[in-house]
């Protein structure tokens, strides 16, 4: 049975399919925008459901909730600075600060058009040349996986505006942080105090949850404003305007390369969204002409976030497709999907399911642009949040990160991380330190330390091999320029400034 | 003034979902509790009775995971034979361990079951003296899925046996991918290292997919997982399976040979079967296991299972309990002579 692209489009295009792609697109923004309801959740949920329909509409429908809820969680973070995946938690940075200006319009639909272009950029690949992607994978050994973790750490230095330190404390907190739980090497209890609830280390959502939403209520139950955003007439008005075409335009390389970033890192086993949108956002800030905006309201930071976590999704099906090896953990519940529909994940789902497949790829396309549809149509109603009072939304959100954290494993240990987290988080933004650092470092953290052993019990205790093969050179090269660049960038800027003040006193 | 007034109730209403959240719990046990006492002046009433409501099935794993997708799928199917809805609760950590605890304490009034997997459900109490349950503390119900162990290499390697693949091991250094220190796996290794007298560079992974990545990109030399794991990339032509850790031949893969034939006499297989905690009534565990006997013999449930490479292997009460006791014997020897 090879591709007949006619049956293909029939299958889509139906009223039922399109139906079904709209419920999932809803679905999955409703679920990504929700602390604590992941993707994986949320494709996990919906499989049953597909178990009555043909293969390539119910493939259709888990993917378009899949890529819908990578993009859902940007809307929580940019409005209530609550990412409802740690995906969206660089988007948050950028998102929020341009929601108390008032500019939560611009800031929902540029993250709707970055999403949408960085989800078709990936769905394209995996059309296109998933089968020779294929074997980028498997050149990812563990050695190379040490390199890109650090590689994604390297975005404290980025993060850590004006104090170079307290990025450094916030981060490395969170890798000390990342040490909790049973080592996955060799088996030994670290820091569990005898809780069976933190033998898998750390709880990641609770505590991004706590860090960045649970803190956020305190801060708005102590300040002054009546809204999320500053007060001021111009910004009530402003609330409803988005993004110009021009600023679209003008971010489009930002977007395009944001996306086969995002692409790229979703191929890779184990790397994942948060790597994705580090370095996507690290690298446009690196390009910049105004980098000073990072973290202070950058429409180019968050259309970067945005379209690589969103291109991490058709990025993380190539090795699910092709190998069979799902590269993240809504790829593997992905996988369940495909296998209860008889579908074995490699080459034959490339030619004899071919038309199930093709299904499934031209299904994605389709549902990236009903959510894009959705995102843009939403913009102008999600932006109202912006606008409703302190002392209804804070409760609002609170009740949120409870149902939010206690929904995971079902465990009331998870509400108190968060709560717990929810005060350092105050203190902490109180203290004018930064959270993302921290959760970068307990995602990044454990990734980095496993790896790096891993690579080192292979190579019978030899450093060098962590250099061995061409991958780890280039990444090596880019953690340093990495580290390096934001201080030549600095220093360039002085320089021009001392050049250019002469000019202005003749 | 205002702005106080606002934090306060924002902490005040945080409180409040604790304690809500607290004292429902304790309310609905204390209800069920008195309910078990009812039951237990009337037995008959309430027995035959049974099922009356939903029945709560704890898995120990997250939604959408192995475990998961074989629970939901078997109770999907034993449902029609129950008469009542199966709920699946996922209380995932601890490598099951918070959800057996849990499935240990609960009351027994047979709206509490859990999905359990031996041996790792075993190994808990034995490797971890801090551990809450033991084998004792369950009323044992059925067995479903039998997945036995084997080890895999690359398609391209030379090796297709145990001999040529210890051959290889004394030569120099064979690498092997495996779930990490604790599991089963890594005690089969360690059974076969002190078999053969020979060591292998064993590699801990996060579950089977990355050390399949590992193999099919040379990084390491072979993997040791599950029959059902391995289906798929045996198939792509991937990988090749140079034995298997079960009594038998597995009807997946008729050539291979298990550890047996090939003069290694070590076991290794991984079960999945259900549980309650002790004390439960035994005509209420008589209907469970009836209902699970009837989903294991239902045509749609196999074929559903064939698809989804999940080995069914039903074994009743008695038997799976005699099975886990003798388990248990073996865990415990092997743990006298120290840790995996």
């Amino acid at each position: 049975m090879a591709l007949d692209i006619g049956v293909v489009l029939g299958n889509v295009f139906s009223i039922q399919t399109i139906l079904l792609m709209i419920f999932g697109v809803i679905i999955g923004i409703i679920i990504g925008a929700l602390p604590g309801l992941s993707s994986t959740m949320g494709v996990a949920l919906f499989i049953p459901v597909t178990y009555a329909m043909d293969p390539g509409t119910g493939l259709a429908f888990l993917s378009a909730i899949y890529m819908a809820s990578t993009y859902g969680g940007s809307i929580s973070a940019i409005l209530i600075c609550t990412p409802g995946t740690p995906a969206a938690i660089i988007t948050a940075m950028d998102g929020y600060e341009l929601t108390k200006q008032g500019r939560s319009g611009e800031a929902l639909s540029m993250a709707t058009i970055a999403s949408f272009f960085g989800g078709i950029i990936s769905v394209v690949a995996l059309m296109l040349i998933a089968p020779p992607l294929s074997k980028l994978v498997i050149e990812f050994g563990s050695a190379e996986m040490f390199l890109l973790a650090v590689l994604g750490l390297t975005i404290i230095v980025s993060l850590s505006q004006g104090s170079m330190v307290k990025g450094l404390i916030v981060g490395l907190t969170g890798v000390l942080l990342a040490t909790v739980g049973t080592d996955t090497l060799t088996g030994a209890y670290r820091f569990t105090f005898d809780k069976m609830e933190l033998f898998g280390g750390m709880p990641v959502v609770p505590t991004v949850i706590g860090a960045y939403s649970a803190s956020q209520v305190f801060a708005l139950a102590v300040q002054k404003r009546s809204t999320i955003q500053y007060d001021s007439e111009d910004n009530v008005k402003k609330t409803y305007n988005i993004v110009s075409v021009k600023e679209i335009i003008k971010n489009g390389f930002n977007i395009v390369r944001s996306g086969i970033i995002g692409t790229i890192v979703g191929i890779v086993p184990g790397a994942g969204m948060s790597i994705a949108s580090a370095l996507a956002y690290n690298t446009t800030k690196n390009t910049s002409k105004k980098p000073g905006l990072f973290g202070k309201g950058s429409l180019e930071g968050l259309a970067a976030s945005e379209a690589a976590n969103n291109g991490v999704v058709g990025g993380s099906l190539v090795p699910l497709l092709t190998l069979g090896i799902p590269g993240n953990s809504v790829s593997a519940v992905f996988l369940g999907g495909l296998i209860i529909h008889g579908l074995r994940p490699g080459p034959s789902l490339f030619t004899k399911y071919a038309n199930i497949s093709y299904t499934l790829f031209i299904g994605l396309l389709v549902s990236t642009v009903l959510m894009m549809i959705a995102g843009l149509v939403g913009a102008k109603y999600f932006g109202k949040i912006a606008t409703v009072p302190t002392n209804v939304i804070a409760p609002v959100i609170m009740s949120l990160c409870v149902i939010g954290s206690y929904a995971i494993r079902n465990n009331i240990f998870d509400v108190q991380v968060m709560f717990a987290f929810g005060l350092i988080g105050y203190a902490m933004s109180r203290l004018k330190f930064f959270s993302a650092p921290l959760v970068l470092g307990l995602i990044l953290g454990p990734i980095a330390e496993s790896e790096f052993r891993r690579a080192m019990m292979i190579s019978n205790g030899d450093v060098s091999a962590i250099l061995a093969s061409g991958i780890s050179k280039f990444l090596f090269l880019l953690i340093i320029g990495f580290l390096v660049y934001p201080f030549i960038q600095e220093k360039v800027k002085e320089f021009r400034e001392k050049k250019e003040e002469p000019v202005v006193e003749n | 003034m205002r702005v106080r007034n606002l934090m306060l109730y924002v902490v005040i209403l945080t409180m409040m979902v604790f304690f809500v959240g607290c004292s429902t719990a304790s309310k609905e046990v204390s209800k069920e509790s008195a309910s078990s006492n009812t039951a237990s002046n009337e037995p008959s009433e309430a027995v035959s009775a049974y099922p009356e409501k939903p029945v709560t099935v704890i898995v120990g794993f997250s939604a959408g995971g192995g475990t998961d997708t074989a629970a939901r799928m078997l109770f999907q199917y034993a449902e029609k034979y129950f008469g009542q809805k199966f709920a699946i609760v996922n209380k995932p950590g601890a490598s099951g361990e918070i959800a057996w605890t849990e499935l240990a304490m609960s009351d027994p009034d047979g709206y509490t079951i859990g999905f359990i997997n031996p041996p790792t459900f075993l190994s808990h109490p034995i490797q971890r003296s801090g551990c809450q349950y033991e084998l004792e503390d369950f009323s044992i119900i059925a067995n479903i899925v039998s997945d036995p162990a084997i080890i895999a290499v690359n398609a391209q390697s030379d090796m297709n046996s145990l001999d040529d693949y210890f051959a290889a091991a004394a030569n120099g250094d064979i690498t092997v991918g495996y779930s990490g220190p604790g599991s089963s796996e890594s005690l089969m290794l360690r059974q076969l290292e002190d078999f053969t007298g020979k060591s292998v560079n064993k590699i801990p992974f996060d579950g089977s997919a990355p050390s399949v990545v590992a193999l099919l990109g040379g990084h390491v030399d072979s993997v040791c997982m599950n029959v059902s794991e391995a289906i798929n990339y045996v198939e792509e032509g991937n990988i090749k399976i140079i034995g298997v850790a079960s009594k038998k031949r597995v009807s997946d893969f008729p050539d291979v040979a298990t550890f047996d034939e090939q003069k290694y006499p070590i076991f290794n297989i991984a079960l999945r079967g259900v549980a309650g905690p002790k004390g439960m009534d035994s005509d209420m565990l008589a209907k469970i296991e009836d209902s699970i006997y009837k989903a294991s013999q239902d045509p749609e449930f196999l074929k559903k299972a064939e698809e989804i490479s999940l080995p069914i292997d039903y074994l009743d009460a008695s038997d799976y309990k005699d099975l886990l006791v003798e388990m248990t014997e073996t865990l415990k020897v092997e743990f006298e002579k120290g840790e995996w």
